[in-house]
């Protein structure tokens, strides 16, 4: 069976479908498309969201650990169990109880002190001391 | 526990700092404190860069003892140390107490005799 007698006969068939519109949507299916795509942009924002949340509860070393390992390396046994692992374990006890009251800023602060007092702890401060005094005499010498 | 070094002949000495660790940990209800909170109750006579330095040398000294707390399941973190006083700790910190008494009477005295 041939659908069309003439090469005219069909152009003239292509050209009627593409002048086709489509029916303007009724209300009902305009609300349904609507509900729809709200639906769709709920469950992005949502979807991104989580990840954001995901990312931000990923796992993390914890605070000092990068300083409990140096302290590792570099010092005896009996000073890393008592002066310091007491000294990190206080620091990040007293950054976890900041986190838990959500003050995130006091957490870097105790976070930064914490550094510091292992520092003075170990007796860093003192050798620093020691030799700015040595670099203060032999200048005024 | 590490036995403390000390012979028959030493008499025991007790700085400031020690002084007021002893203080701290005789006077408390609870027989164990932490370091931190030896730092937080000493009203700034001690700093946390050097009480544990001085815990330290008090349990070389065998004034002090310690313990590493129970790790509880739900906290994350290193486990924290818990110290108390020593039998010997004790009769240190109440002898140089009397020690300490003996001579402000004896300066009063002396200053009342001059």
């Amino acid at each position: 069976m041939r659908l069309f007698t003439s090469y005219t006969e069909a152009a003239s068939y292509v050209k009627m479908v593409a002048e086709i519109k489509e029916p303007p949507l009724r209300m009902r299916d305009r609300l349904r498309l609507k509900v729809l795509y709200t639906f769709a942009a709920t469950l992005l924002v949502l979807t991104l969201r989580e990840l954001v949340k995901n990312r931000r509860l990923g796992i993390s070393r914890a605070p000092g650990s990068t300083l409990l390992s140096i302290a590792d390396f570099l010092f005896s046994r009996k000073t890393n169990e008592e002066i310091t692992r007491p000294i990190i374990a206080d620091m990040q006890f007293e950054y976890n109880e900041a986190l838990f009251a959500g003050r995130k800023y006091k957490a870097k602060y105790i976070r930064a002190r914490g550094l510091w007092t292992l520092f003075f702890g170990l007796g860093l401060y003192r050798l620093l001391k020691l030799l700015a005094g040595i670099f203060v005499r032999s200048t005024i010498r | 526990m590490k036995k403390p070094n000390r012979s028959q002949n030493d008499i025991p000495n007790l700085s400031a700092k020690e002084a007021a660790i002893l203080d701290l940990l005789l006077n408390r209800p609870c027989a164990e404190m932490y370091g931190l909170e030896l730092v937080q109750s000493s009203r700034n006579k001690l700093k946390r860069g050097t009480v544990y330095v001085t815990l330290s040398r008090m349990q070389e000294k065998g004034y002090v003892e310690s313990r590493l707390e129970e790790q509880k399941t739900n906290v994350s973190g290193l486990p924290r140390r818990l110290y108390r006083v020593t039998g010997y700790g004790q009769r240190v910190y109440e002898a140089c107490q009397l020690a300490r008494e003996a001579l402000r009477l004896r300066i009063e005295g002396l200053g009342g005799a001059l």
